[in-house]
Formats: C-alpha cells, sequence, structure tokens
C-alpha cells in the first residue's frame, strides 16, 4: 500500500512539478518519506549500469544511454543529472508502471560519489563503473581519499565493478577482489615520462604509502604506476584504446574499432571508453558501438561554438573548484597552436552554495597558457583578482593579462577589438553570464 | 615540510608567497624540502611550514615526524617562526585521536589534543587576531574538533573555532603558530604574511605594496570580506 502511495506520489509531484520547473529531486524525496524501502520494493530490470567519479559521470551516461537506445534497448536513466538518492528515486519511480515495475531493459544511474551509499544499499548494480578520483569540489567534499571512503561504502560485494585501471586511487577498490572488469588507454602520443602538474596525490603507492614509480603518465595521476614496495600496479584491461590519434582525432578501442571524435581530448577519450565498455557489457556489439559513438557530440552543453563579434569562439565549460578540469581546458587551448584569446570566468564559485574558497586556483596549471600562440588573457568576475594573483605566478607574459570585474565590460571590450579566436573558460555555474553576451552557432 | 603529501589545498602557495614578499622586501632566501622517508638534520632553519593533508597521510607524517621532535621543539623554545596550518596544526599538540578510537602521540610544543569524527567540517572563516585589526579570510575544511588550547591565535567571527562553531582557533606559542585554516592563507591577508615577515626580521618597505601582486591580495582580501560581512548580516 505504501509503495503504491509513495509511487503515485511520485508521479503526481513530478507532473505538476513539470510546470512550474521544479527540481527532479523533490517528487523522490516525498515518496522515500512514505516509503523508506521503496527502492527495494520496486522491480527492477535484469540490467543495472550505475556510474560514479569525480568527473565525467553525466556526459558517459549521455553517451550510454544513446548508444543503447539507438541499438533498440528501452533505457531509464537520470537524464537531468539529479543524481543523490532523491533524484535517483524519482527517475526510477517515474518510470515505474503502478505496480512498481520498472518499463525498461535497462536501468542506468549516475550516481554522485558521496551519496552513492544511500542509494546502493537497496539494490546492486548488475555493473558499477567508477572513472576516476580528482581533487573536486573540496569545499563540500573534503578531499580525493575522504570521497574514497565514501565510495567504499557504497560498493555491493555482488555488483561487478568496472574500473579505470589508469588512476591508482580508483584501482584500489579492485584489490583483492574477483569481480572487476578493467579499461584503460595505452601508452600513446600524448604521455610523459616527468610529471607535469601543479600537485602529484599519487607520489606514494594509495596500499602502502611507500613511493610510487610510473612508467609514463597520460596526465596528472592517470598513466601507468607500480609500487614495488608492495606490487600494486596498473592492471591489464579487458576494454583499451590501444591507439590515440589526437591530431586526425581518432581512437582505436581493442586494436580493431575505430572512434571519430568530435572533441579531441584525452577527457573525452576516458567517458567514450567507460561508455564503450558499459555498452559492451549490456550486450551491444562492439563494432555497432564504435559505429554510433563516432562524432558524438555531447548534447549537456559542455562544449560550445559561438561568435563574439569577429572572434570565432569556442566555450570549454570546465567545473570550478576541480583544478584537473582546467588543466584539460587550458592544455586543449595550449594544443590548439592557432592565434587565440582567451576569456576565464570566476564569478560564483558554486551555484548549489555560497563560498569565497580559492585556493584550488593554485592546483591549476596556468603555465599550459604561458605559450606565444596566446594573445590575451581576460579574467573576469568577483574572483578576477584571485585570477590576476595566481597568473603572476606562472609562466605567461604579464602584458597578456587584462583584469575586469564586470563580464560584460569585458565581453563589450573584445567584441570591438581585433578578431583572433577566442576559447572561454568557465563553470555551469557562471555559463549564463557569458552566454548573455555571445552569439551561439 | 613534508610539502610531497601535506599540500592538500594548494599549500605551497603559501612558501611561494612568502618567498616573494621577503625577496620583495630586500632579503636573501633560501628554500629547503623535506619529504616523507627523508633524513636530515633540519635544525638552523628561521621558519619551519607544514599545511593539510589527508587524515591518512597526516598519520604516516606523525610516524615519521618522531625523529625531528626534538629539534622541532627546541626551535620552537627558541622563538623560531614556525607555521602549521591546516590538519597539520594538529601535529604541534600532545595527542590525535581517530574516528575508530587510536591514538597518535603529537610533537607535544602545545598542550592540546585533538578528537577525529566522522562528520566533516567545512566552511568560510571571517576572524580577528590580537596583532590586527584588520580581519583574515579563509576556510575550516576538517573532520576534527581541539581541545586545551589556552593561548589560541584567532576569534572566530564566522566559521568553526577549535572546539565549536564560532569562538578561539588555532594556537600560539612563542613564534610558533597553528590554524585549522587550509590552502594559501597568505594569499588573502597580506597583514599575516607581513606579521611573518617582521616575526622572521624582516625589514618591511611598504611602497613594495603598490606592486600588482600585493594590489591584487588586498582587492582579494576586500572583496571576500565584504562578501562574508553581507553574509553574516543575511543571516540574521
Amino acid at each position: 500500500m505504501r509503495k503504491l502511495a509513495a509511487i503515485l506520489i511520485c508521479k503526481l509531484v513530478r507532473f505538476v512539478g513539470s510546470f512550474v520547473g521544479k527540481g527532479s529531486s523533490l517528487p523522490g524525496r516525498y515518496a522515500l518519506k512514505i516509503c523508506p524501502d521503496i527502492l527495494k520494493k520496486v522491480t527492477l530490470p535484469e540490467k543495472i549500469i550505475a556510474v560514479t567519479g569525480s568527473n565525467g559521470k553525466t556526459s558517459t551516461v549521455e553517451m550510454i544511454a544513446s548508444v543503447l537506445k539507438n541499438s533498440g534497448l528501452k533505457v531509464a536513466y537520470n537524464v537531468e543529472g539529479s543524481n543523490q538518492i532523491e533524484g535517483v528515486t524519482t527517475m526510477i519511480l517515474d518510470n515505474c508502471t503502478l505496480s512498481g515495475r520498472v518499463k525498461a531493459d535497462v536501468l542506468l544511474i549516475e550516481s554522485d560519489e558521496r551519496y552513492a551509499k544511500y542509494t546502493f544499499k537497496w539494490f546492486s548494480p548488475t555493473y558499477y563503473i567508477i572513472t576516476n578520483l580528482y581533487r573536486d569540489q573540496l569545499t563540500r567534499n573534503g578531499h580525493p581519499m575522504w570521497v574514497f571512503d565514501a565510495v567504499k561504502e557504497s560498493i555491493p560485494d555482488d555488483s561487478t565493478l568496472v574500473l579505470n585501471a589508469d588512476d591508482p586511487f580508483v584501482s584500489l577498490f579492485g584489490k583483492d577482489r574477483d569481480n572487476v572488469i578493467w579499461f584503460g588507454v595505452d601508452k600513446c602520443d600524448i604521455d610523459t615520462e616527468i610529471f607535469e602538474g601543479v600537485y602529484n596525490d599519487a607520489l606514494y603507492c594509495p596500499a602502502c604509502h611507500k613511493p610510487m614509480k610510473y612508467e609514463y603518465y597520460h596526465f596528472n595521476h592517470i598513466g601507468k604506476y607500480l609500487c614495488e614496495s608492495c606490487g600494486f600496479k596498473r592492471n591489464d584491461t579487458q576494454y583499451t584504446v590501444t591507439n590515440v590519434d589526437l591530431e586526425n582525432g581518432l581512437i582505436t578501442i581493442d586494436g580493431n574499432y575505430n572512434v571519430k571524435l568530435a572533441f579531441k581530448s584525452i577527457y573525452n577519450i576516458y567517458n567514450i571508453l567507460a561508455a564503450f565498455t558499459a555498452c559492451s557489457l549490456a550486450g551491444v556489439e562492439k563494432e555497432k558501438i564504435a559505429a554510433l559513438m563516432c562524432n558524438y557530440i555531447l548534447k549537456n552543453g559542455r562544449f560550445i561554438r559561438f561568435t563574439l563579434g569577429k572572434h570565432q569562439g569556442t566555450f570549454l565549460v570546465s567545473k570550478h573548484e576541480n583544478s584537473i578540469s582546467y588543466d584539460m581546458s587550458f592544455k586543449y587551448i595550449s594544443e590548439s597552436g592557432k592565434v587565440c584569446s582567451v576569456i576565464i570566468i570566476v564569478d560564483a564559485i558554486s551555484r548549489k552554495y555560497f563560498t569565497t574558497e580559492t585556493s584550488w586556483l593554485w592546483d591549476i596549471n596556468f603555465d599550459l597558457l604561458g605559450c606565444t600562440h596566446i594573445k590575451n588573457i581576460y579574467l573576469c568576475g568577483k574572483y578576477c583578482n584571485d585570477l590576476a594573483l595566481r597568473t603572476e605566478f606562472s609562466t605567461i607574459d604579464k602584458s597578456k593579462i587584462k583584469v575586469y570585474e564586470s563580464i560584460d565590460e569585458a565581453c563589450r571590450h573584445i567584441r570591438h577589438n581585433d578578431y583572433e579566436d577566442l576559447y572561454a573558460v568557465t563553470c555551469f555555474s557562471d555559463k549564463a553570464k557569458f552566454l548573455s553576451n555571445i552569439e551561439i552557432k | 615540510m613534508y610539502n610531497d603529501i601535506m599540500n592538500l589545498y594548494g599549500e605551497y602557495a603559501n612558501i611561494t608567497l612568502l618567498q616573494r614578499y621577503l625577496s620583495d622586501n630586500g632579503a636573501n632566501v633560501i628554500t629547503d624540502t623535506l619529504s616523507l622517508y627523508e633524513e636530515k638534520d633540519i635544525s638552523g632553519y628561521d621558519f619551519y611550514y607544514m599545511g593539510s593533508g589527508t587524515e591518512k597521510n597526516q598519520k604516516i607524517v606523525l610516524k615519521d615526524i618522531e625523529k625531528y621532535k626534538e629539534t622541532l621543539t627546541k626551535a620552537s623554545e627558541e622563538n623560531k617562526v614556525m607555521l602549521f596550518t591546516g590538519n597539520a596544526f594538529e601535529i604541534l599538540g600532545s595527542k590525535i585521536t581517530t574516528a575508530d578510537g587510536t591514538e597518535f602521540e603529537g610533537l607535544s610544543i602545545g598542550d592540546f589534543e585533538t578528537s577525529e569524527g566522522t562528520k566533516r567540517i567545512v566552511g568560510d572563516c571571517l576572524a580577528s587576531a590580537e596583532y590586527s585589526e584588520v580581519y583574515h579570510i579563509g576556510f575550516i575544511n576538517k573532520c576534527s574538533v581541539t581541545k586545551g588550547v589556552t593561548t589560541p591565535l584567532f576569534k572566530m567571527k564566522m566559521g568553526f573555532g577549535n572546539e565549536k562553531e564560532g569562538g578561539d582557533e588555532g594556537f600560539v606559542k612563542n613564534n610558533t603558530f597553528g590554524t585549522h585554516l587550509i590552502g594559501p592563507v597568505f594569499v588573502k591577508n597580506l597583514h599575516f604574511l607581513n606579521m611573518t615577515a617582521e616575526k622572521l626580521g624582516c625589514e618591511i618597505n611598504t611602497q613594495i605594496q603598490s606592486q600588482d601582486i600585493y594590489k591584487y591580495m588586498d582587492k582579494s582580501h576586500y572583496n571576500s570580506v565584504k562578501q562574508l560581512l553581507e553574509r553574516i548580516e543575511n543571516e540574521k
């Protein structure tokens, strides 16, 4: 009875909410109040795929959903990215019959890394994908190992873990465990033998804390590592990017399946590989997955082309309080090679909570912007002075730095001056303030 | 000290800034690092610094730092300047107890104890100190309470102190300073940087503060203080 009431209430609140534009977590919250164990009582599909980790969750889930749907499978997933237990409950009940059966072949869940333990207390994902563990939103998350402990608590014994073998912290979840499937990127052109980031969280083995060695780094602490003291090392992979040709935007998976990249970034490659692995495990043929993923353009608005006056622009949505996501955007700009300017906006650090904390700026590798093809760097928003101070301690030529507290003013200046390419780097929280100034293609 | 694993929130920048400030004021600065498992004579330095680490890394440091206990205690007694920020501050005390009850011995430079819990305590801070009327800006990110400090560094106008929301925060003894504020605390607090430089015997040339970097620091401080005061006002 409670089960039916919870399903009805959830559907009702969801229906009403859709008119007033209310969030996707409220219906689930009501349902959980009425029936706290509702997630145990509903009948879930045989295949449940869950994705968690610091970066790439939403993109990975979007790609998995697209491939599965285009392969004729019915997929239920949290398309709005509302990824704590309330949002997941809304999504599940929304896709339920009144008798409590989820009408889908595959249930696909993006889960918040710290709150996954509350969701997976009630049911086990068949495949549980963990993408990476980075310094991310530390004002909320504490630190990566604090998140590690929370994720560890969320892992049910009977789930098959699908892990990024190149991330030593993620790999630690699979230590001494049988039901693990590993994915990773082989040695490729973009690798370095020397660590290039500002900080290295993997200097010491996460298992025994003795010094760890890397054969190569793909970026940050992602690469091929080995601890000579306890033997902890990068696992051999079952799903592998065997070749990366960033220049031509082409990768090869498992030596055989080519995927053309709509966005030429190593970041994107990991999301594609994780999605490829998930879809293959869900039963789709590899050839078909690769074909469906070719030139896939994400619909979640994290990569936008625009014009501002005579400037052709590329918007690289990054995440504030997440230095690796900034590093990736900066790397993309530094490798572009063509004369350009960059606008960086830090105005509201988060859209969900208030903070003035900017220590994460010091974790970003601003030296990546110290290259000659960058003409001007515009630093904007409430925290323009924090940005400016940070760039003082980088290889960026000081004469290139322009500081504008007002985003509108900076955009006006750019609009009426010159015509070089423009890259905009900021977070969702500050995206709209910039979008109102530009013409989207 | 232990910059290889006690650098969780960009703390290296404290040293970058101090070095720059001292140099700009005409001092000749040599910076040295001490890594985990390294064996080194660490006596004779004018300034010792340690930043934040994960709870696990802090425990690894506690074990490794035992061999330097005598040297560091002596340095503190001899009025050498020491700054321990984030959970490195806890190392200055006599004991740290983890959430599961395991006890670790600290340097005992201060007679205080820390107990870790399972809840994360995070939040922006506005703090005042005796030596300056200007507010200090910072962020607390910890999972512990520290009890027994009789000579605190800050009074919290906003944020969690040693034991509770508001109240006293940090620790001072001689020229040894401890605070749970994380990250590059010097960045937004030029007056704190200035005080540290003065303690190090540096003669401050106030004219250098017209340089861009000090202007940026000043504006950044002003912006944060303004926002935090507004927030306090709105929450009333």
